[in-house]
């Protein structure tokens, strides 16, 4: 399947062994997930990159939830995510059908994170996540964890045009552990989405 | 009381109320204690603590240590004595269950905001036992509240050798400790809470 124009978004050799992704995703039983590093096509992601450095952040805190910054996904980015393409591969993945995928756009700079509360965790879904950052140490904090309701965790590999794609099962929380101060004015770019199934 | 400084007994500290009721106390213990304390301490292990909300050193719980400067330590938290003492500044029951612990701040370590609520627990403490400048980060943040949500830190209190300082856990009591910006100094500290009815 192509966009329109005849491209590729997603790399050609996910695209020809997406039975051994699936495999794979469902290989980790307490949190079915994959991640598929250089996923799309280099020409798309570097679109995808330029895209973004022209949308607007907003910085949000709300204390005891969160500190991001925070912008609507570039239309390229939501087109391409929403694509034939996209929406079978991650369908033949996760094992459902998907017919959309909706997302948002974040920043991560020193002093960001988000903490665990309540509310989510409550649904059982399948999430989208993109890297977009170049050059991210771990030791800067920023990584995103799943953690279940036993405090199991699980940490989602990092790396600039990674996708991942997470089974949330329902009681299954996820955070972004706090940027400090390492990151010298780092950020880190991350998609977050979500299937409607 | 062979602990508390005499200047400290003459006339209880005062308390603030602002943002919740909490009293900051500097040379709280005689000098010859905090230093004994900061030696015993030091020969408790560490383990480290990482979570959504926090990264850190952490004891186990001292009120089983063996080290006898900590059980003198925990007597004295027991004592009568200074659960009245305590008692009289917040006005507040007590019933002498203590919990204590040690904490060891490094370099981008941190604790984000919290009240500290749980059940039983009447009054946080800490006892510092080192020196960390303002530059240095590893300050207590206070928050203002509104509506029982926190919104911005509006006191700092420094780590300073032998400084006390003790908070009524509430729905107000919203606090963190800032990361450590430094590459060599630590905050070191012991922690609890005084429990009531």
């Amino acid at each position: 399947m192509h966009l329109e124009g005849g491209s590729m978004v997603i790399r050609n050799n996910y695209i020809q062994s997406v039975e051994k992704v699936r495999k794979s995703f469902v290989k980790n039983k307490r949190f079915p997930s994959v991640t598929l590093f250089d996923f799309f096509d280099e020409k798309e992601f570097k679109g995808f990159f330029k895209e973004i450095g022209k949308v607007k952040f907003v910085h949000e805190r709300d204390v005891m939830r969160h500190s991001w910054s925070k912008s609507q996904v570039p239309k390229k980015i939501l087109n391409a995510l929403n694509s034939p393409e996209v929406l079978e591969f991650v369908s033949t993945v996760a094992g459902r059908k998907i017919s959309c995928i909706g997302a948002s756009l974040y920043k991560f700079k020193h002093k960001d994170y988000t903490i665990l509360h309540d509310r989510d965790g409550d649904r059982d879904e399948i999430e989208i996540l993109i890297d977009f950052t170049p050059n991210w140490c771990g030791d800067y904090g920023g990584d995103v964890f799943y953690v279940d309701g036993k405090e199991n965790y699980s940490e989602v590999p990092s790396g600039a045009n990674t996708m991942t794609i997470v089974h949330k099962k329902k009681g299954t929380q996820r955070f972004v552990k706090y940027v400090n101060h390492l990151s010298k004015g780092k950020e880190k770019i991350v998609l977050f989405g979500k299937v409607l199934l | 009381m062979e602990w508390i400084h005499e200047k400290h007994l003459t006339k209880l500290p005062k308390l603030e109320k602002k943002p919740f009721p909490h009293v900051e106390i500097d040379g709280f213990l005689l000098p010859e204690r905090g230093i004994a304390l900061l030696k015993g301490l030091m020969k408790e292990r560490f383990y480290s603590k990482d979570a959504d909300l926090f990264s850190f050193f952490q004891t186990n719980d001292l009120t089983k240590a063996k080290e006898k400067t900590i059980k003198d330590f925990v007597a004295f938290l027991k004592s009568e004595e200074f659960q009245d003492y305590v008692g009289d500044i917040f006005d507040v029951s007590l019933n002498s269950k203590v919990d204590l612990f040690g904490s060891l701040y490094k370099n981008t370590h941190y604790l984000l905001p919290h009240d500290d609520r749980l059940e039983g627990r009447r009054v946080a403490f800490m006892y510092y036992l080192s020196e960390m400048p303002v530059s240095d980060g590893g300050s207590l943040g206070l928050y203002q509240s509104k509506n029982n949500n926190p919104t911005k830190i509006v006191k700092r209190v420094k780590p300073q050798f032998n400084k006390f300082v003790m908070f009524l856990v509430s729905k107000e009591s919203f606090h963190e400790v800032e990361e450590v910006i430094s590459k060599d100094k630590q905050r070191i500290a012991f922690g609890g809470w005084l429990h009531g009815n």
